[in-house]
């Protein structure tokens, strides 16, 4: 190098045979190349770790941390209460209708990091020149909140089954707890899927952080405060029930109509909800969502029509050039 | 503190807080908020002995416990935080305005546009949800204590709402100069603090600004229905 320099300096001519006027060091990777397999592979297990703030600083810890401790709070109070007094605090099927704030927090909080900042630093141009196609990165970056929501959905449901089990006598019980947990992880893995892609969604039109969080925000605690009054104000709500004997007791209509049943379609969770109590057989007393009934065919067809049209609009919007 | 209001200042955070997406954003969920209360008020029969006194949830659970505080939310974290965001504070903070005057300016504005976006809605709803009343003998059913259907309802709610715009205003205006993540922290209060743990642990009342602004607006209807016996206490929330 310092030759070159030499020469370059002394004003003479370059020599016969050395092409090369400036060689200043520059290496070529010679190593083995990943390929688009290895990038979308690296780009989920990035965006995974970064949405429980592993890799980061304390501060990004913060809300994904207090959202798993308030969601496990239940299972743990619950363990206890079971191992004293044999009564259970909360069922498998309600966890994620319960807690849904802590899921729709967490979800404020995280998607915006893991989808609004590479529009707001601009590096998305940086990926897409690698050879990663377009539905890669929204692909790689919904299976990354699907799964960091997992984790909020699934421990806390597997901590109420440890939690009980632990408690109990006898395989027979054992496995008559098994039975009703399974049902508890297969609504965890649908809330993460539902709410996750919904909340992608919502984020990705955005570069702005604390607006894409407050879009997230709006759409789930707004939708579902609404639905929920209009289920109540639809018709189902409690009402005093006359016994014979002149006492009664305060109970929710058995055959709610048509409102109620449509009010609940307004919310993610309540739709959730309404298709789980179809799909069950039955609804819980005083449930928050009326037993759809015939009508669950419209609860099923709604979801699944709204995460298609979701992954859908999702994927078109890493298509656009204007993106970049 | 020389000034409390810097016209300057507010001029850029209204320019800055009505953006072109973000208005939208904001005005979205007053006019469904309207919307829901118009379509009530045509299909039900609000003088029927069945009905139960749809307005005090229209009003209390979605209109002062959602639509303000989120409301709140948006305009309070943004008239500071966006600036902090996109380092233009350093500007504001280099000129010879004391920090006194920023904060008051903005906690000003904020305030403004709190109760132009959700109060101003909120009493439209109330007055719409609430006229046409004749006095109402009370459900058959005995589930629901009936709204009184005339101004003092109405009042005690517009009021609750004024004063609960300010109080946010001022709260989340001051988590965004404390936190850097405001809008987190802000939902943080909304979500877990006021819907999730004051609904648990009802002890938790006495730290949550909606539950004062209920609390108010049932004390100004009580007051006012107060020689009617039978009304009064908790018609705002489910």
């Amino acid at each position: 190098m310092s030759t070159d320099i030499a020469a370059a300096g002394s004003g003479s001519g370059p020599g016969p045979g050395s092409g090369v006027i400036h060689d200043i060091g520059y290496r070529t990777y010679s190593g083995e190349r990943v390929g688009r397999l290895g990038i979308v592979r690296s780009l989920y297990w990035h965006s995974l770790r970064s949405a429980w703030g592993l890799g980061r600083g304390p501060k990004a810890k913060v809300v994904p941390f207090l959202a798993l401790v308030i969601m496990c709070l239940p299972a743990v109070a619950n363990a206890f209460s079971v191992s004293r007094t044999g009564v259970r605090a909360i069922r498998y099927d309600e966890y994620m209708h319960q807690f849904q704030l802590v899921l729709v927090l967490y979800l404020a909080a995280v998607t915006p990091e893991l989808i609004s900042r590479d529009i707001r630093n601009r590096t998305l141009p940086l990926y897409f020149s690698r050879p990663l196609r377009r539905t890669d990165y929204p692909l790689a970056k919904v299976g990354a909140l699907i799964t960091a929501m997992l984790v909020l959905t699934a421990i806390p449901e597997l901590l109420l089954y440890i939690g009980t089990i632990g408690s109990l006598h006898g395989g027979s019980e054992v496995w008559d707890e098994t039975r009703s947990f399974l049902p508890g992880l297969e609504l965890a893995i649908v809330y993460s899927i539902v709410f996750g892609v919904l909340a992608a969604l919502l984020s990705c039109y955005t570069g702005r952080r604390a607006f894409a969080t407050g879009a997230v925000a709006v759409f789930f605690f707004g939708s579902w405060v609404v639905s929920s009054a209009m289920v109540h104000l639809t018709g189902y709500r409690e009402h005093y029930h006359h016994s014979a004997d002149g006492s009664g007791y305060f109970v929710k209509p058995d055959t709610p109509g048509i409102g109620p049943k449509i009010s609940g379609l307004l919310n993610p969770a309540n739709l959730l909800e309404g298709m789980k109590e179809w799909i069950v057989g039955r609804a819980p007393d005083n449930a928050d969502v009326p037993y759809p009934g015939s009508f669950g065919v419209v609860y099923l067809v709604v979801l699944v029509a709204v995460c298609a049209l979701a992954f859908f609009l999702l994927m078109r919007r890493y298509q656009k050039a204007s993106l970049l | 503190m020389a000034t409390v209001f810097n016209p300057t200042i507010a001029a850029i955070t209204l320019r800055g807080l009505l953006g072109r997406r973000r208005s939208l954003l904001i005005a979205l969920p007053p006019a469904l908020l309207l919307a829901l209360t118009i379509g009530l008020r045509v299909t039900t029969d609000i003088n029927s002995g069945r009905d139960f006194g749809w307005p005090g949830v229209v009003l209390g659970q979605i209109g002062l416990v959602t639509l303000l505080p989120l409301t709140a939310m948006i305009i309070g974290t943004s008239v500071l935080g966006t600036e902090v965001d996109d380092s233009s504070i350093l500007h504001l903070l280099a000129t010879p305005v004391s920090r006194a005057t920023v904060l008051t300016t903005k906690w000003i504005v904020a305030s403004a546009a709190t109760l132009v976006f959700a109060v101003v809605p909120i009493t439209v709803a109330a007055f719409i949800g609430t006229s046409g009343y004749v006095d109402n003998p009370g459900p058959f059913d005995m589930t629901f204590t009936p709204v009184k259907g005339d101004a003092s309802e109405a009042i005690g709610v517009i009021v609750a709402a004024a004063v609960g715009a300010v109080v946010y205003s001022a709260f989340f205006l001051f988590l965004s100069v404390v936190t850097k993540r405001s809008v987190a922290v802000t939902l943080i209060y909304i979500l877990v603090w006021e819907s999730l743990l004051t609904r648990q642990v009802s002890g938790l009342r006495l730290l949550s600004i909606g539950q004062y602004e209920l609390g108010l607006a049932d004390g100004l209807w009580d007051s006012a229905a107060a020689v009617v016996p039978g009304f009064g206490g908790g018609h705002l929330s489910f």
